[in-house]
């Protein structure tokens, strides 16, 4: 068993490096027709009339055109630009957006986009020199890191004796951060002395220094609305000395504690930050991440939970 | 995937199936149509109330037919079986028609079922038909194959043809060239006494009546020799010995050799069956040889009398020679069986016997029977009625007086052995219709005949026809004609007269198509291993042994393919010369060194260039030229100057700074 398996992931890590090749294989219903097919080709050359043989070679000539149908069906399909979410929740569905191309002149019929983690497998046609946007549900993983190495392209067209595929090349990287525990539930749960949110001290966040342009990720209640609504610009307010909380993660508030669970807390405990508005940050096994605000820095400390004690998967 | 098809539509592979059985019901006994037709209502029934037979009741049907046609055939192999149980399974496959496998494999079951219709008839306008059926079946496959219901789609009617048509050239070369080697008899059913003609190895005068009235042909036949007279086209089918004083049955004696056979050989012809023959082989005087083109085993009966018996119904294809022969005297026993006759020949019909034979020699006694006919005015007419009476030959000779060739030949005979010779009934065709397009003649049903043998001590076996004595036109101008009541006028010639009759516009338009139907038909069907052979020698290529051919048959086989592949491939390299360009270019930039892999796009390409070409234009003029031209709504050809002058630069470009 363990020599098919090893065969089976040697062949198609083999196979899924020859992007653009297409491979051809019967159908389950293929399978039955070839073995009609034989049947046939017994009767005939039992009963020596050139009706059976007449029959059975016209059924033969039909699957062999068949599976030339089927194989240029796929040949020159292209999958290009490919895009993943920069953050993934663990568990919960996401999207791949790619573009397909058929650069030939013919149309393509019923090319199916598949992958084994996907939802739901789709099913295009293409008509000459014609590329389609296509977007595909995966199914809610678990945390970690991943490679989407390549997604199946296939079809079955025209009769579905037999089904091509080809692999179409993404090569992107992803990390899947842990579930995001809601702030309401950490109560709950014994953090330990290490940690505790509500006692957390808060330094001055009252002297007005000036205004400053407001990007994506900054608290919103720093939002100086009497500015946006005299100049329709969205303004922060800056205070002299801020002295902010910070929320710094570490392995130390978790222990004794599931390791798959206790990222979910700290994870909420990051997002709880990120929308009271307080700078967070992580020290992890001497990895630093310094304190900061912001969606951008939000998904860095999210992606490195999520890569915690992970190797990557490639798909 | 699961789909319930049954919500979508039952009907068109209801029809489907109805369309694969109708044309066909003949060739299926009671048992099958009953559960058929039942079948196909109640599947009808049941869809319209969207009700699914439970399972329990489908493996009853299914094990209460497979028992059925067990009894009824005695074997579930062979041809005949195995129709009646596909039939019978199809239907059973619409009962549980759920998911789009189930299709699949009705199809499929279909397709078999239609195979062993088109060898039970043996048609090529079967074939016809059943190629049609199989393209409808084909393009539902198509259809359901994505859409997962039945509905009409040009596009999958064009894909279809487009398939069916393609597939045929290498099915030709599959045809000609695999080589026709055979197994064992495996497939082969039971074989019935009697064949479709109603021939049968026995003569009750009367029985003839039905085929002779009929058009159906019976077989066609292509003689080497030019001048063949219609005097001399008697098929000779059973002779038959025994008679009970009316009717006649074979009775054959152990010797089978009444002639010898010279190796002189006279001429030689072809026989085309169109009808299924168990009955003795139709066969000219002197045939020395059968060679079988169909499937089946020949056996010699006795003398010129050959026996074929097909293999699974087949129609019967044969080509022999006629040799000059001389005779063998016969024996002691032969004679006992060629003068046999029954206690219950009344003394009305010995005393006439007598009568006309005494004290003569042998022509003056068969002339004396033949003056018999002639002054006692018997008649020839094709309904003389049933004798039914004790003495059905008294009825005949002293009182009614009418008949057609069969009771001429048994009544002939009788008397001849009455007046002591050795005399047997001989049952087949005579004649037949010229065809003067094919050049080979069409016997039909209206041929059928009967006349007498009779055995000279010194000239060997002389065919005596009674009819030719009471209705002369029959055997001149041939049935055709004499049924017809077509008249010889009397101020033109007999071979005028028989090239009037075909003249016609209409009778010319039938003997052409004929004749297409007649060649496709003798070089299609009896396309056998000799008929391979001749046409590879024909194309210079001699095999001894079909391994030969298997090897030449896989070579043209790929040479098909990679030929059907090289055309695919072909219309891929007519890509635009703009397309060439940018390929090219892409393919130097890979060569200094630039990571470029298969999957990206020009916008990517770009994005990836334009820090190592910072700054150059003519690199990223390149990309969105390219995106114009391949995605853009403009006419391409005012940019494709500029693309290429845009390419021209930058490959300058990058061949001066990588």
């Amino acid at each position: 068993m363990k020599f098919i398996d090893s065969s089976k992931k040697y062949l198609s890590r083999r196979l899924q490096t020859s992007y653009g090749r297409v491979y051809i294989l019967p159908t389950g219903h293929g399978g039955y027709f070839i073995a009609i097919i034989f049947i046939l080709f017994i009767i005939s050359l039992s009963y020596g009339h050139s009706l059976a043989f007449s029959s059975t070679f016209l059924f033969v000539s039909i699957v062999m055109t068949s599976s030339i149908y089927t194989h240029f069906n796929l040949k020159d399909v292209e999958l290009k630009n490919c895009w993943l979410p920069e953050s993934i929740e663990a568990g919960q569905d996401f999207y791949l957006d790619a573009e397909l191309n058929n650069p030939t002149e013919k149309k393509r019929y019923d090319i199916e986009i598949n992958k084994g983690s996907i939802n739901k497998s789709i099913s295009i046609n293409l008509e000459g020199k014609e590329y389609k946007d296509v977007q595909l549900e995966f199914k809610g993983m678990e945390r970690g890191k991943y490679n989407l190495k390549s997604i199946s392209l296939k079809t079955t067209f025209p009769f579905g004796i037999f089904y091509s595929w080809s692999y179409g090349k993404v090569n992107k990287d992803f990390i899947v951060h842990p579930k995001i525990e809601p702030l309401d539930q950490l109560e709950k749960y014994n953090l330990g002395e290490t940690f505790d949110i509500t006692n957390t001290t808060i330094r001055g966040d009252n002297d007005f220094e000036g205004h400053s342009s407001y990007n994506e990720g900054d608290p919103v209640n720093r939002i100086d609305w009497k500015v946006f609504a005299r100049t329709k610009k969205l303004m922060k307010k800056d205070f002299i000395s801020p002295v902010e909380k910070e929320v710094i993660i570490n392995p130390k508030m978790i222990d004794g504690i599931e390791l798959e669970k206790g990222l979910q807390f700290l994870a909420g405990i990051l997002d709880a930050a990120r929308i009271k508005g307080w700078k967070f940050g992580i020290e992890w096994d001497g990895v630093h991440v310094q304190p900061d605000v912001g969606r951008e820095h939000f998904i860095t400390c999210m992606n490195f939970l999520g890569s915690v004690e992970k190797e990557v998967v490639y798909l | 995937m699961r789909i319930n098809i049954r919500k979508n539509n039952l009907l068109y592979p209801l029809i489907l199936y109805v369309l694969s059985m109708a044309p066909f019901l003949s060739q299926h006994n009671n048992i099958t149509i009953a559960f058929s037709g039942f079948g196909v209502l109640l599947c009808y029934f049941l869809d319209k109330r969207d009700i699914q037979l439970p399972r329990l009741l489908r493996y009853f049907f299914i094990i209460v037919s497979t028992v059925l046609v067990f009894r009824s055939f005695g074997s579930l192999k062979g041809l005949e079986a195995g129709k009646g149980l596909l039939s019978i399974l199809a239907v059973i496959k619409l009962f549980e028609m759920k998911k789009p496998r189930d299709f699949f494999m009705f199809v499929l079951i279909v397709e078999l079922l239609l195979v062993g219709h088109l060898l039970s008839s043996e048609s090529l306008a079967v074939l016809a038909y059943v190629a049609g059926l199989s393209l409808v079946l084909f393009y539902y496959l198509a259809v359901f194959n994505t859409n997962h219901e039945f509905s009409l789609d040009k596009e999958r009617i064009k894909i279809t043809l487009k398939v069916f048509l393609a597939s045929i050239p290498l099915a030709l070369v599959l045809f000609f060239s695999f080589p026709r080697l055979y197994l064992g008899n495996f497939f082969i059913s039971n074989i019935d006494d009697k064949g479709m003609m109603g021939f049968s190895e026995k003569l009750n005068p009367g029985d003839l009546s039905e085929i002779v009235t009929s058009n159906k042909n019976v077989f066609r036949a292509k003689i080497s020799k030019n001048d063949f007279s219609q005097f001399d086209m008697y098929w000779r089918g059973a002779a038959l010995t025994r008679t009970d004083g009316f009717n006649w049955v074979p009775g054959y004696t152990k010797n089978k050799y009444f002639y010898r056979f010279s190796e002189k050989v006279k001429f030689s012809y072809e026989v085309d069956f169109d009808t299924i023959e168990k009955s003795p082989l139709f066969l000219l005087e002197g045939s020395n040889r059968v060679n079988r083109k169909s499937r089946g085993k020949v056996e010699r009966l006795v003398g010129y009398t050959f026996k074929m018996t097909p293999y699974n119904n087949q129609k019967i294809r044969f080509s022999s020679t006629v040799v000059e022969t001389s005779f063998v005297p016969l024996g002691k026993k032969e004679k006992k069986v060629y003068q046999q006759l029954p206690k219950n020949i009344s003394n009305n019909v010995k005393s006439l016997a007598t009568r006309l034979g005494e004290g003569k020699k042998f022509d003056e006694k068969i002339l004396a029977v033949k003056q018999l006919f002639f002054s006692k005015k018997f008649e020839y007419t094709l309904a003389p009625g049933k004798y039914n009476s004790k003495s059905p030959l008294d009825e005949f000779l002293f009182e009614r007086r009418k008949g057609f060739c069969e009771h001429y030949a048994s009544a002939a005979a009788i008397l001849f052995r009455l007046m002591g010779l050795d005399a047997r009934v001989v049952v087949g065709f005579q004649g037949g219709e010229f065809n003067p397009v094919g050049k080979y003649y069409l016997i039909q049903g209206k041929d059928a005949h009967a006349w007498v043998e009779v055995f000279n001590p010194n000239s060997g076996w002389v065919r005596t026809d009674p009819t030719s004595w009471i209705a002369p036109n029959r055997i001149r101008y041939g049935a055709n004609a004499f049924f017809l009541g077509l008249k010889k006028p009397e101020n033109i010639s007999e071979s005028e007269f028989m090239a009037r009759l075909n003249n016609s516009f209409l009778k010319k338009l039938k003997f052409t198509l004929d004749m297409y139907y007649y060649e496709l038909n003798r070089n299609f069907l009896g396309y056998d291993y000799d008929a391979q052979k001749d046409f590879f020698k024909k194309l210079g290529v001699e095999y001894k042994r079909p391994i030969y051919l298997l090897l030449i048959c896989l070579l043209v086989c790929t040479i098909v393919v990679g030929l059907a592949i090289f055309i695919q491939n072909r219309k891929k390299a007519s890509l635009p010369k703009w397309e060439v360009t940018y390929r090219k270019f892409l393919a130097l930039l890979t060569k200094k060194s630039i990571d470029i892999e298969s999957y990206m796009g020009p916008s990517t390409i770009k994005e990836k260039t334009s820090l190592q070409f910072f700054g150059q234009e003519n690199v990223n003029k390149v990309f969105e030229m390219y995106i114009l031209l391949k995605y853009g709504k403009e006419p391409k050809e005012n940019l494709v100057e500029e693309f290429d002058e845009a390419v021209h630069e930058a490959t300058k470009l990058v061949k001066q700074l990588v």
